[in-house]
C-alpha cells in the first residue's frame, strides 16, 4: 500500500524495522546492573540487564512491551550505551531529553556523535503524545544513572 | 422508534474533520461529544443568569438558585430517586467514590470488616478502599472474573460474609465492557447487611437506571460522559445512609451554624456540598440529561446493541483478532476492547488517527483487569449515539488496512 502523510513521517521504515528487531535479545546468565521503566499512562515498560566490567557496559538484555515507538528508541539506547562508562551515560541521555523536548531544533548537531544514529525517530517530535513513547527508556537510564 | 440517523446534526464537533478525514468518534467510554443543547445551555447560564445560588436575594441569584436546583430535581427523575435530597453534585464519579470511602467508610468500618469489589473495576473504584483499609484496618476482596470477563459468583458466599461491610462494584465494565447483574449482587449484599454502590460511570450514558428497583445505597456517575461538561458528576444515596454521615468537605454551604468555638451541619444534600458548585456543570447536566430523555434511554440501549452486534461481527473476521470481554451483547455494553496480533494498541490508535478515527488505546485505568486477562493493553471502541454502521465499516477498513502497513515494512 502506498505510504505517503503524516503517519509515514512519524513510522519511517527503520524505526518500523527495528521496532521488530530491537536486538539485545539475549538472556544474560547474571545480571550486575538492573534499571526499570514504567509508562503507567500506557502500561509500557522497559527493563534494561547490564553486564559491566569496571563501570564499562559490555552487555545488555533488553525485555520490552509497548509500541513500536518505544520499542525502536530503547533498542536505539541500548546500541548507544554499550561499551560505555555508566558514569558517562547520564550526560548522552540528557542531551537526547533536552533535544527531544525542545521545539525548534531543526538540523540539530549532537555533541555526542553516537547520538546521529536517533535521526530516524526524530520525526516523532511532531506527535506530542507520543513523544513519550520515544523517552521512556531514555528517562529511566537517566534518572537511575544519574543518582550515582 | 427514535431515528437515530438525523442526530449527528446536534452535535457541532462531529463536522471537524481530523487528519483532513471526516471525524469517527469511537472514544465515548473516555469522554462523550456535547449537543449544541448543552453547549447553549452554558452559554446562555453565563451570558443571562450567572450568579452565586442560595444566598444572595437578588434575581439572578434566584434565577441560578432555580436552575441549580431543578438539575438535581431532572437528574433525582433520570435514576428515578425518590426526591432530589438524595442527588449530590460532585466531580465526578472518582469524587463520588472518595466522597463514600472517606465519609462513610472511615466511620463505619474497623477491623475485622471487609469491602469487597470486583477484577473488573476501575482505578476509582480500587484505590480509595485500598487506601480505606489501611486507616480502618479492614480487608478488600475481590469478586473474580471468568476468562470472558464476567464474574465468576460460584464462590460468592465465601467473598460476601458476614463481615462484609460494604460491596462497590461497576455496573459495566469500562475496560471491557462486560454488564454485571449488579441486581443479583445487591440482593446478597444485602442479605448480609452490607451498604452497596453502584459504579454507574458507563452505564448511566447507555441505558436506563432505577435505583428504586435497584435498592442499592449508593449509585455514582460522570457528567462528561453522558453529553454534559467536564467537572461535574453525581452521588446518589439512601437519605438515612446520608443523613448518618459526616461531612466530607468542610466550608461554606454545608454549615448550618458556625460560631468561633464550632458548627452544625447542613441538612442533606447541602452537607456534601462545600463551597461554590460546579453550577454550570449541573445545569450543563441538567440540559443533557433531559436531552438523553426525550430520545430514551432503552431507545439508546437498543440503538447500541445494535451497533455493537455489527462491529462485534466485522471485527471477528479480521485474521487473529482477540476481542476481551463476554460474546453475548445482551451483556455487553457498547464498547470493543482488542488486540491485533503484532501492532501494539499505540501504533494502531495512530494509525487510526491518521484516518480520523478515534479509539482509546492503554490499560483504561483498569490496570488490574487487564493484565489478569493477559495483556498489557488493548485498542478500545465505544459507542454513543451518534455513531453509525456505515462508520464501523470504515473502522474496519482501517484496521485491516493498519494490519497491511504494519506488516509491510
Amino acid at each position: 500500500m502506498s505510504k505517503k502523510n503524516n503517519l509515514d513521517f512519524v513510522y519511517k521504515e527503520e524505526i518500523l524495522e527495528r521496532s521488530i528487531n530491537p536486538g539485545f535479545s539475549s538472556e544474560l546468565s547474571k545480571v550486575d546492573k538492573f534499571i526499570s521503566g514504567l509508562n503507567p499512562f500506557c502500561g509500557d515498560e522497559v527493563k534494561f540487564h547490564f553486564n559491566l566490567n569496571q563501570n564499562n557496559i559490555t552487555n545488555i538484555f533488553l525485555e520490552l512491551e509497548g509500541c513500536a515507538i518505544h520499542k525502536a528508541s530503547s533498542s536505539l539506547l541500548a546500541e548507544i550505551i554499550l561499551n560505555e562508562n555508566i558514569n558517562s551515560i547520564p550526560e548522552i541521555c540528557d542531551e537526547f531529553i533536552s533535544f527531544f523536548n525542545k521545539k525548534n531544533n531543526s538540523n540539530h548537531k549532537f555533541k555526542n556523535h553516537k547520538l546521529q544514529i536517533t535521526d530516524p525517530i526524530h520525526s516523532v517530535k511532531s506527535n506530542q503524545i507520543r513523544i513519550k513513547c520515544v523517552l521512556l527508556s531514555w528517562n529511566a537510564i537517566y534518572n537511575n544513572l544519574s543518582k550515582n | 422508534m427514535f431515528d437515530f440517523k438525523t442526530i449527528i446534526k446536534d452535535f457541532p464537533i462531529l463536522n471537524r474533520k481530523i487528519n483532513e478525514k471526516k471525524l469517527i468518534y469511537f472514544d465515548n467510554a473516555a469522554t462523550s461529544q456535547k449537543p449544541k443543547v448543552v453547549i447553549d445551555a452554558l452559554s446562555n447560564f453565563y451570558s443571562n443568569t450567572n450568579a452565586n445560588i442560595h444566598r444572595g436575594v437578588h434575581t439572578l441569584s434566584m434565577e441560578s438558585t432555580y436552575l441549580y436546583d431543578e438539575a438535581k430535581d431532572k437528574i433525582a427523575e433520570f435514576i428515578n430517586a425518590p426526591n432530589s435530597n438524595s442527588i449530590i453534585f460532585t466531580r465526578g464519579t472518582t469524587e463520588s467514590l472518595n466522597l463514600i470511602a472517606d465519609s462513610w467508610g472511615q466511620s463505619n468500618l474497623k477491623e475485622p470488616d471487609n469491602i469487597v469489589i470486583t477484577e473488573l473495576e476501575h482505578h476509582s473504584n480500587i484505590v480509595p478502599w485500598q487506601e480505606l483499609i489501611k486507616k480502618t484496618k479492614s480487608k478488600l476482596k475481590y469478586i473474580p472474573i471468568n476468562s470472558d470477563g464476567t464474574l465468576n459468583l460460584s464462590n460468592i458466599n465465601n467473598i460476601i460474609t458476614k463481615n462484609t461491610k460494604l460491596v462497590s462494584m461497576t455496573h459495566v465494565s469500562n475496560g471491557i465492557g462486560t454488564i454485571n447483574n449488579i441486581k443479583e449482587i445487591i440482593k446478597i449484599a444485602k442479605s448480609v447487611g452490607a451498604i452497596t454502590i453502584i459504579d454507574a460511570a458507563q452505564s448511566a450514558p447507555h441505558m436506563p437506571l432505577d435505583v428504586a428497583d435497584l435498592d442499592c445505597d449508593f449509585l455514582t456517575f460522570s457528567g462528561h460522559k453522558m453529553l454534559a461538561p467536564t467537572g461535574i458528576g453525581v452521588l446518589y444515596g439512601k437519605k438515612e445512609i446520608l443523613e448518618a454521615m459526616p461531612p466530607y468537605q468542610k466550608g461554606g454551604d454545608m454549615i448550618l451554624e458556625v460560631t468561633f468555638d464550632k458548627s452544625t451541619w447542613n441538612e442533606i444534600p447541602f452537607k456534601f456540598e462545600a463551597g461554590t458548585p460546579n453550577i454550570a456543570g449541573a445545569i450543563g447536566l441538567s440540559a443533557a440529561v433531559k436531552y438523553l430523555m426525550e430520545i430514551g434511554m432503552q431507545n439508546i440501549r437498543e440503538h447500541e446493541i445494535e451497533i455493537t452486534k455489527y462491529a462485534y461481527s466485522n471485527l471477528m473476521n479480521i485474521n487473529g483478532i482477540e476481542i476481551l470481554g463476554p460474546e453475548n451483547i445482551d451483556i455487553r455494553a457498547g464498547l470493543i476492547s482488542f488486540n491485533i496480533p503484532d501492532i501494539h494498541p499505540h501504533d494502531l490508535g495512530t494509525f487510526l488517527d491518521s484516518k480520523g478515527i478515534a479509539i482509546r488505546t492503554g490499560h483504561h485505568c483498569a490496570m488490574p483487569l487487564i493484565k489478569k486477562l493477559g495483556s498489557h493493553s488493548s485498542a478500545r471502541a465505544s459507542f454513543y449515539i451518534y455513531n453509525t454502521n456505515q462508520e464501523i465499516d470504515k473502522f474496519t477498513t482501517e484496521i485491516n488496512n493498519s494490519i497491511k502497513y504494519f506488516n509491510n515494512v
